[in-house]
């Protein structure tokens, strides 16, 4: 048997010589130490010197178990050295904690089996207490991340009662009426406007069904139907008008968008409820106005134009070729005079939600007939071929509101010539889509509009180059007018343009089928 | 035989205007500048068609319409409406009124001699 080097023998025993003598009895069997006292043995096992037995002799029984206690937890082998022959030395050793017994004319045998067993011992409770080691650090990480996930739990929550607080205070305030309702149709969140507006509270209504509540019918009538028809669109709108008080007529635009949770899934709707009155009684001013001016400016022109177009046919007497001339030029004034009073009554006309008004159904052709006339003569003064082709679909049936619609087809031709370079090429056709419907479909070699510009085109008064040095004429009202006209009969615009490569616009012209004929009514309603 | 038009209408301009596009067009044409007068002149004339404004003073051209439409004497004389302000749904209001077309000022004369030919005596 050979002990590892740190391997160490503490012989603890408070008489000197006896201690002596046990050390060169032990002598080869490993490094001894000795104590002369039981504190001191105490003392070296408590510093942690790598000892592999306790060879206690001559103590009394309580400080034998001390002694015993200490070697245990440090993981040292316990021995008591037993003078006399005693029956009860054994038992008095492991009632005192001790692994074994060491009587002193034990043959070498005998000692040599001892320091095996405390050997064996030692190596064990080294690896116990190696791993016990390696837990100790891993629960001091582990409760060390606690301690952090717990600090930054609590101050994300923090955050998030800050962020809710924030969100409920702007809700509480802002000017527009919130409606929040769940998948099931149940009101989670009403705001003080809303509350207002719908004539209900919101103690009542959350956690209520929206089609259960009580309140003002109208608005709420909308709120149902918004939320059951949000489904398919992103957004749904309306303008409705509301009676608040007895004197007091209001109408509300109802905003309602799909809300989605974390995952992407359906959450519920929003409905914001926006006080438009104020809009909507100047646009009608506005549109009253319009009304009133373009009569005014109509009437002369009508003079004008009938006067001359007389004169040039020479309905009233011939004319001299000069004077033919500046009474061509008056007729062809007029015309456009006609034309931007048209525009501005369109503009009119869409705030004030008419287009789409007269609908009736009619043939492909009885639309496209002499639908293009009016540019062909432009076209060729700047040499641009100007194609139509209607293909296949002439026998198709229309039903719209056909003045609308001729406006906002020609609003479109009339936008691909003025933006094509002389030479250049417009063809306007009537095609079969895939879907079985027809498309309007105008197809320019212009100038090309720059992709971030595709949306802005549309809006009032647009143009994408600066009015003070632009080339092109207008008032950025045609592609605006067509657009809504286009909506109010349930279809919308597509371009398809770079800068320098022409522009495609394409509609699906309102084809006469069982579903077309509801269809149209309801889009338009979402217009206003 | 000579083929009677009332114009109905408080411009004096386009009364002139459209005279002469009709005359030219070999139409009698009668005018009369306001709503009641219009009427009277319906019954005293029986034209063979109305070309009738909207916005007149007195009574307006929807009113002289009910009128007319409402008296034996005049009922089945075709009225065409002949407007310079946009009205919503005019087409069809016109229509239901039991008026026979509605025109746009300003016209192309042609346009407007075809539509009186289209309606001239065709008596409801």
């Amino acid at each position: 048997m050979t002990c590892t080097s740190e391997a160490t023998i503490l012989v603890v025993d408070p008489d000197a010589a006896h201690a002596a003598r046990r050390a060169t009895a032990l002598a080869g069997r490993g490094r001894t130490e000795v104590a002369g006292t039981v504190a001191r043995g105490l003392q070296e096992l408590a510093a942690g010197r790598p000892a592999m037995c306790v060879l206690a002799d001559a103590l009394l029984p309580a400080e034998l178990s001390a002694l015993a206690a200490s070697a245990r937890k440090h993981g040292v082998y316990a021995l008591l050295g037993a003078d006399a022959r005693a029956p009860d030395a054994l038992e008095l050793a492991l009632r005192a904690g001790c692994d074994g017994v060491l009587t002193p004319d034990e043959p070498a045998a005998g000692v040599d089996d001892h320091t095996r067993r405390a050997a064996a011992f030692a190596a064990a409770h080294r690896l116990d207490r190696q791993d016990f080691e390696a837990l100790r650090r891993r629960y001091e990480t582990l409760q060390q991340r606690c301690a952090q996930q717990a600090e930054s739990f609590q101050e994300s929550q923090e955050s998030y009662y800050l962020d809710l607080a924030r969100v409920m205070t702007i809700i509480s305030n802002i000017m527009d009426g919130i409606v929040f309702v769940d998948r099931g149709g149940n009101v989670t969140l009403l705001n003080p406007v809303a509350e207002d507006l719908l004539g209900t509270k919101a103690f009542v209504a959350v956690g209520r069904p929206l089609r259960a509540l009580q309140g003002r019918a109208d608005l709420l009538g909308v709120l149902v139907a918004d939320h059951d028809r949000v489904g398919s669109s992103r957004e749904v709108s309306q303008t409705v008008e509301v009676h608040h008080s007895e004197q007091d007529l209001l109408y509300i635009r109802c905003i309602t968008s799909r809300v989605a949770d974390y995952s992407g899934q359906p959450a519920g709707t929003l409905t914001v409820l926006k006080d438009v009155t104020a809009d909507y009684k100047s646009d009608q001013l506005k549109n009253q106005y319009l009304s009133i001016v373009a009569h005014e400016l109509r009437t002369p022109l009508t003079g004008i134009k009938t006067f001359s177009t007389m004169m040039c046919k020479g309905t009233l007497g011939p004319l001299t070729e000069k004077q033919l001339r500046v009474v061509d030029s008056i007729r062809e004034q007029s015309l456009r005079l006609e034309h931007q009073i048209d525009k501005l009554i369109n503009l009119g006309h869409l705030e004030a939600d008419e287009y789409g008004q007269d609908r009736e159904e009619f043939s492909v052709a009885e639309f496209t007939a002499g639908l293009v006339l009016p540019f062909e003569q432009p076209a060729r003064d700047r040499q641009i071929a100007l194609t139509f082709a209607c293909e296949g679909a002439d026998d198709e049936c229309l039903f719209a509101d056909r003045a609308d619609l001729r406006r906002a087809c020609q609003a479109l031709i009339e936008n691909a010539v003025k933006f094509t370079n002389d030479g250049g090429t417009v063809d306007v056709r009537v095609v079969r889509a895939r879907d079985g419907g027809l498309r309007f479909v105008v197809k320019d070699s212009g100038i090309g509009i720059d992709p971030r510009y595709h949306r802005r085109i549309f809006e009032k008064f647009f143009q994408v180059e600066d009015p003070l040095t632009r080339h092109h004429g207008g008032a950025g009202l045609g592609l605006f007018v067509a657009k809504g006209i286009v909506e109010a009969h349930g279809s919308r615009i597509e371009v398809s343009s770079r800068l320098g490569e022409g522009a495609e616009f394409s509609f699906a012209l309102p084809h006469r089928t069982e579903s077309a004929a509801a269809a149209p009514a309801t889009a338009g309603q979402a217009q206003r | 035989m000579e083929r009677t038009v009332l114009i109905i209408e408080d411009e004096k301009l386009i009364i002139v205007s459209t005279q002469m596009v009709l005359e030219a067009a070999g139409f009698r044409v009668e005018s009369a500048t306001n709503g009641e007068d219009g009427i009277a002149k319906a019954r005293s004339l029986t034209p063979d068609l109305v070309l009738l404004d909207i916005m007149m003073p007195g009574i307006d051209g929807w009113e002289t319409l009910t009128r007319l439409k409402r008296d034996t004497e005049t009922a089945n004389i075709p009225v065409i409406i002949f407007t310079a302000r946009e009205h919503a749904r005019g087409h069809q209001k016109s229509a239901e009124m039991g008026a026979a077309d509605y025109f746009r000022k300003p016209f192309e004369p042609d346009e407007l001699i075809e539509l009186v030919e289209k309606h001239v005596g065709q008596r409801i």
